[in-house]
């Protein structure tokens, strides 16, 4: 199974308050950079007009990032590029805040722009918006970074839907940390979509 | 009035994260919706949820909300009508 038929045209890394592009440093900033002002610098340094970032969980924010860049490297992306992320706490940070205003004994209080994004799958869905996408999604759970899933998982479903590219990969997040990885794959490349290379790929972001 | 305009401008860039704007930035005529700030739906309840919090009005027609919520200056002639 870890025979390519595809390839990583590009990908993205987040971790300790770092950015890489295919590697190379995007974004680095002091470990004890709140990791909401860490994404908005990102968002900076893109250097682009979408305000509806702001109103993003860090999930989305996260994934908008890396697919942002991305799309600089090998984008743009063709509209039935297919989505498969996984992370560990699906979108816990957000359902988490959701709870803690609908049980406030003092004020109880359901915020909409909270609701909205207590499902992992809205990052699928910003994604999907940002670029156009009109394609396959889906957002695995898994107690850890899975490639060993993952890639049998994208080449079946990319064979079995006549599609040629996918973006995939693990985005966790926590109050104050993002563990990500993401990957823009397709038939050409130099880089084969492998469970190695993905392990490889993974463990080079320290 | 102008005090609460100015007010509400502060709430509703806090609240719905326009992290691109200062209170000087929104004029009181600007349209919220559509060509004007770019609000959406998700925008239009929260600010339904912040006149219930911080006023104490609630909006039970959602055809009402159309015109309070047009712009600054018509959620603030609304708030002063009807506050509690």
């Amino acid at each position: 199974m870890d025979t390519p038929s595809y390839y990583i045209q590009s990908y993205c890394t987040i971790r300790n308050r770092s950015i890489a592009l295919n590697g190379t440093a995007f974004l680095k900033m002091d470990a004890d950079t709140p990791l909401a002002d860490f994404l908005k610098s990102a968002y900076r340094q893109l250097n682009i007009d979408y305000p509806k970032f702001h109103k993003m969980d860090s999930l989305c924010k996260a994934t908008f990032i890396a697919t942002e860049l991305m799309a600089r490297h090998s984008g743009p992306y063709t509209s039935d590029t297919a989505l498969i992320f996984s992370n560990r706490s699906s979108s816990y940070l957000s359902d988490n805040k959701h709870a803690e205003g609908i049980f406030d004994p003092e004020n109880r209080t359901a915020s909409p722009a909270t609701f909205v994004y207590t499902l992992p799958n809205i990052a699928l869905g910003e994604i999907s918006i940002r670029h156009q996408l009109h394609s396959e999604n889906v957002f695995f759970i898994f107690d850890h970074y899975l490639p060993e899933f993952l890639v049998p998982y994208t080449q079946v479903a990319l064979d079995d839907k006549q599609i040629e590219h996918a973006i995939g990969g693990w985005a966790e997040i926590g109050e104050h940390t993002c563990d990500l990885l993401l990957y823009h794959i397709g038939k050409s490349g130099n880089i084969p979509h492998t469970v190695a290379k993905l392990k490889r790929i993974y463990n080079e972001h320290e | 009035m102008s005090e609460l305009t100015q007010e509400l401008k502060a709430k509703i860039i806090t609240q719905l994260n326009l992290e691109d704007l200062t209170v000087d930035d929104l004029d009181d005529h600007t349209p919220l919706f559509g060509d004007g700030l770019g609000l959406d739906s998700i925008d239009a309840l929260e600010l339904i949820v912040m006149l219930d919090k911080s006023y104490g009005i609630k909006l039970s027609d959602p055809k009402e909300g159309r015109k309070v919520f047009e712009t600054v200056q018509t959620m603030a002639d609304f708030i002063e009508a009807n506050r509690k």
